[in-house]
């Protein structure tokens, strides 16, 4: 390892990094799981079942045991707007597979917006939207973006526990900054030892540093 | 197996890549470049002479045999030596992962021109096995359109069975990895500037196509669009030349980047002769032919060259395109018929004043100016309007010639800064001639910002690049232009001994801050969900469920049959789409979709045609069938005598008709 050290500084800088930062995620990780794991501990978070009696519904009329879409933003709003929701499963049934199915959060007197927004994953029947760590309040569901179509809702469940892997594995967003962030910061550190290497008035410095 | 043949076609773009790499040629980093930019070229000339599919089979065979002859020749370790580039293998890692990421997603079009003529164009020529200018459609306009990008997005799948979509973006995301490649070229011992400029140029295109946050899919990396891939060939080409010129060589292999730009897009062409004017310039001043005639002479040729290359090419496809298709103009309710040098001439004449600005110019030029300067109306960029977007690029221009080594490097990155900017006056002065005599438009200014990043994109890395060369503490090539050692490994002779200077730390830290600036663009402005990376399946659903359902009805029409498009309320929107599921079944032009009404009604695009019209035209044009796609009241009334039930069959859904002897239509299910 000395020798690879020695023969290719820049590559071991740059390994050096990744491995800082992929720790750096890993313990990120551990300390949303714990937190998690206490918000359950003190009731924070809460796992309940609800039904759609339990959410104040927009452009959903009932029809036929379920409901009908009569816009293009049907959104089922939680009435306890207090209470903190970290996981959402929903199990509903559609006539028409819906395009986009999101769930929104937001902080009492807060608009919704789409910067606080997830999609839903599909997980078997089920939908199921894993909010950001910590839990969030103020939960809307848009269960489909399309008038005309007839869904039920079978079951929602709050605060399911989420799976210790959960807590480790990034977005699409997250893993792309996790792939450049760590190069960029070897190349900032090569930079800095430059720099000082410069300010110490050393001549030849070798070119890989 | 559906991703076999872009397999092949990528591992066969690697093989000429072993050839470019070695010594004396392009070096590994501008090798992927180079490869490209050589099947763009081969293809088209295959293409002209009739000989497209055989071209390209040549071409695969070519590719594996240089490689093999290479590895044969020099020895297999020292010529997979010559690769080690982090340019190279990042192009490798990414398009093999990018092939890997398009299989599995498999997007479909969904953008109006990847229908109209970017992903049609691919399709036919899958189809046909030919240019898509002598493949049948149901009208003209395709023909006239530039080849280079359908050339690369076929080569990517002419040997499978069947066309996929997916692979013209794995084509396209192939070009943007190669150009990030050949932005890394010259800083072989700088890897702090190759990774800042890679970087940047794999981001580059959500800088460009994801301005503001919303939510919507970003295109970025799901496009067909050839205004971005235009831009950023412009920044690979002058990043090809750069590159070159660092490791002591002529620039004459940057001909082939500066050709396949001139076929990118016609309104992209002059932007292949501002690179050739950038390249000419700078050969001119800062590239000593050395002593003897022979020298002077090879010099001039090459000033010669860098115009005659898109020039030629240019040329070339015009005159096959001219030839191949009778109906060689712009589709009707566009063109005005105007000839572009003369409407340049027209253009300059009432700007500078000398005739008097009638209103549509005034008009234009009012727009183009808000347009410019409005950031929240027409974003060019992440950092904003073009006003923003040309400010931060003259910005970058003016910290590389502050961190210039010496007079020579600024009065170069000067010259380079200069040139460009007058290019970029130059561009906009294209885009008014178009919007006001060529293009002429109803209602705001249409894709202003779209055309604008075509120039955008290669300038601002033309001002990396610039930043990035400062920082190489490199003398500029004040020496006689002989061979040297490979692009991407500046030679030792050309690097000052010594410590590294505050300018250059500083050029290199730009640059590094650019790289880290995109990054935190990027994790700030693409929402989860919206960009190539986790967009979910089911937002292509709608139109996988049309195309599945239109191909359903197309299979139902015997082939050499016509078949006429009913799409009340469509924009032509809806007809471009059915006219693509429907290929290779011929869709009529059929108005190019918009409601048909017995009288004028006003509304855009629509067709008046009495019943009776309409049937003298479907007789006439020889459509036996007529795909209903939707229909109102009022049409179902005034020309439902011509279908046998009244149009009844349709409930929603798109219906297929075909024609009976007694004239009229009945419905056909599948």
């Amino acid at each position: 390892m000395k020798g690879w050290r020695k023969k290719h500084p820049s590559l071991f800088l740059l390994f050096a990094c990744y491995v800082l930062c992929l720790l750096a995620a890993v313990l990120v990780g551990l300390g949303q799981f714990a937190y998690n794991r206490v918000l359950y501990q003190n009731g924070t978070l809460e796992t309940v079942r609800l039904t759609a009696a339990d959410f104040t519904l927009q452009q959903m009329e009932p029809m036929e045991g379920g409901f009908l879409t009569t816009g293009g933003d049907p959104q089922m709003i939680l009435t306890d707007t207090e209470r903190r929701v970290d996981t959402v499963r929903t199990k509903m049934r559609y006539r028409t597979e819906p395009l986009v199915e999101t769930a929104f959060y937001a902080k009492p007197g807060e608009p919704y917006s789409v910067r606080r927004m997830v999609y839903a994953q599909q997980r078997g029947q089920d939908r199921v939207y894993e909010l950001p760590a910590g839990g969030r309040q103020g939960l809307r569901i848009d269960p489909d973006s399309a008038a005309g179509n007839l869904l039920w809702v079978d079951e929602v469940i709050l605060n399911e526990r989420r799976p210790f892997y959960r807590f480790f594995i990034p977005s699409a967003t997250e893993g792309a900054v996790l792939l450049a962030g760590p190069a960029l910061l070897a190349g900032g550190i090569a930079l800095c030892r430059q720099g000082l290497g410069a300010l110490k008035g050393r001549k030849g410095v070798p070119r890989n540093d | 197996m559906h991703y076999l043949d872009a397999g092949i076609s990528l591992l066969a773009l690697l093989g000429l890549c072993v050839f470019y790499a070695q010594p004396g040629r392009l070096g590994a980093a501008l090798a992927p470049l180079g490869a490209v930019c050589t099947a763009v070229l081969f293809l088209m000339v295959g293409g002209v002479l009739g000989l497209l599919l055989p071209a390209a089979f040549l071409f695969t065979a070519l590719c594996f045999t240089l490689c093999l002859f290479t590895l044969a020749r020099t020895g297999p370790k020292k010529a997979l030596r010559a690769l080690r580039s982090p340019g190279f293998i990042f192009f490798v890692g990414m398009s093999a992962l990018a092939l890997v990421w398009f299989a599995v997603k498999a997007p479909v079009f969904s953008h109006w021109d990847e229908f109209s003529f970017w992903g049609t164009a691919v399709k036919l020529m899958k189809l046909s096995g030919g240019l898509y200018t002598t493949a049948e459609t149901g009208w003209f306009w395709t023909s006239t359109e530039m080849p280079a990008l359908p050339l690369l997005s076929w080569f990517m799948q002419f040997m499978g069975a069947a066309f996929a979509p997916w692979k013209v973006y794995l084509a396209y995301a192939v070009l943007f990895f190669a150009v990030a490649s050949a932005l890394t070229a010259p800083f072989g011992k700088r890897p702090v500037v190759a990774l800042g400029l890679g970087l940047t140029g794999v981001l580059l295109p959500f800088f460009f196509l994801s301005p503001q946050r919303i939510t919507a899919l970003s295109p970025a990396y799901l496009s067909a669009y050839g205004d971005l891939p235009a831009g950023l060939l412009f920044g690979g080409a002058l990043a090809f030349y750069f590159a070159l010129r660092a490791g002591g060589q002529n620039g004459a292999f940057a001909l082939l980047p500066l050709a396949a730009l001139a076929l990118v897009k016609d309104n992209t062409f002059p932007i292949a002769l501002v690179a050739a004017a950038l390249m000419a310039a700078d050969t001119l001043f800062f590239c000593p032919a050395g002593g003897g005639v022979q020298a002077k002479v090879r010099k001039g040729l090459l000033l010669a060259g860098y115009f005659a290359a898109p020039l030629t090419v240019y040329t070339l496809w015009k005159q096959h395109a001219a030839f191949a298709n009778a109906h060689n103009t712009v589709m009707a309710g566009e063109a005005t018929g105007a000839s572009p040098f003369g409407a340049a001439a027209e253009s300059a004449a009432q700007l500078v004043g000398v005739r008097p600005r009638s209103e549509d110019f005034t008009r234009t030029l009012s727009e183009m100016w808000a347009a410019f300067t409005d950031g929240a109306f027409s974003p060019v960029s992440m950092v904003g309007s073009g006003l923003f977007t040309a400010l931060l690029v003259l910005l970058l221009f003016a910290l590389a010639i502050l961190s210039g080594k010496d007079r020579g490097a600024r009065l170069r990155a000067g010259l380079a800064a200069g040139l460009s900017t007058a290019g970029f006056l130059g561009f906009q002065f294209v885009l008014l001639t178009y919007f006001a005599f060529l293009n002429k438009y109803e209602g705001g200014l249409p894709d202003y910002e779209r055309y604008s990043v075509s120039y955008f994109a290669g300038w601002l890395v033309l001002a990396l690049l610039l930043l990035g060369l400062c920082a190489r503490e490199s003398a500029p090539a004040r020496r006689s232009a002989v061979q040297g050692p490979p692009a991407g490994q500046a030679s030792e002779a050309t690097e000052q001994k010594g410590g590294r200077t505050g300018r250059e730390l500083a050029a290199q830290g730009l640059v590094l801050l650019a790289a880290v600036g995109c990054t935190v663009l990027f994790a700030l402005r693409v929402l989860p969900g919206y960009s190539v990376l986790d967009y979910p399946d089911r937002l292509y659903d709608p139109l996988r469920r049309e195309e599945a359902k239109a191909g359903e009805l197309a299979a139902l029409v015997p082939e050499g049959e016509r078949t006429y498009y009913i799409g009340q309320g469509d924009d032509g929107f809806g007809w471009f789409r059915t006219h693509y599921y429907f290929l290779p079944r011929i869709l009529d032009y059929s108005g190019g979709g918009g409601s048909i009404r017995s009288e004028a009604a006003g509304e855009p695009g629509e067709q008046v045609l009495s019943p009776r019209e309409l049937r003298e035209y479907l007789r006439e044009n020889g459509c036996t069938y007529i795909y209903v796609g939707a229909v109102d009241d009022d049409f179902v009334e005034e020309y439902g005598t011509l279908f046998t039930d009244g149009l009844h069959a349709f409930e929603g859904e798109p219906v297929l008709y075909e024609r009976t002897d007694d004239g009229d239509y009945a419905p056909l299910s599948p």
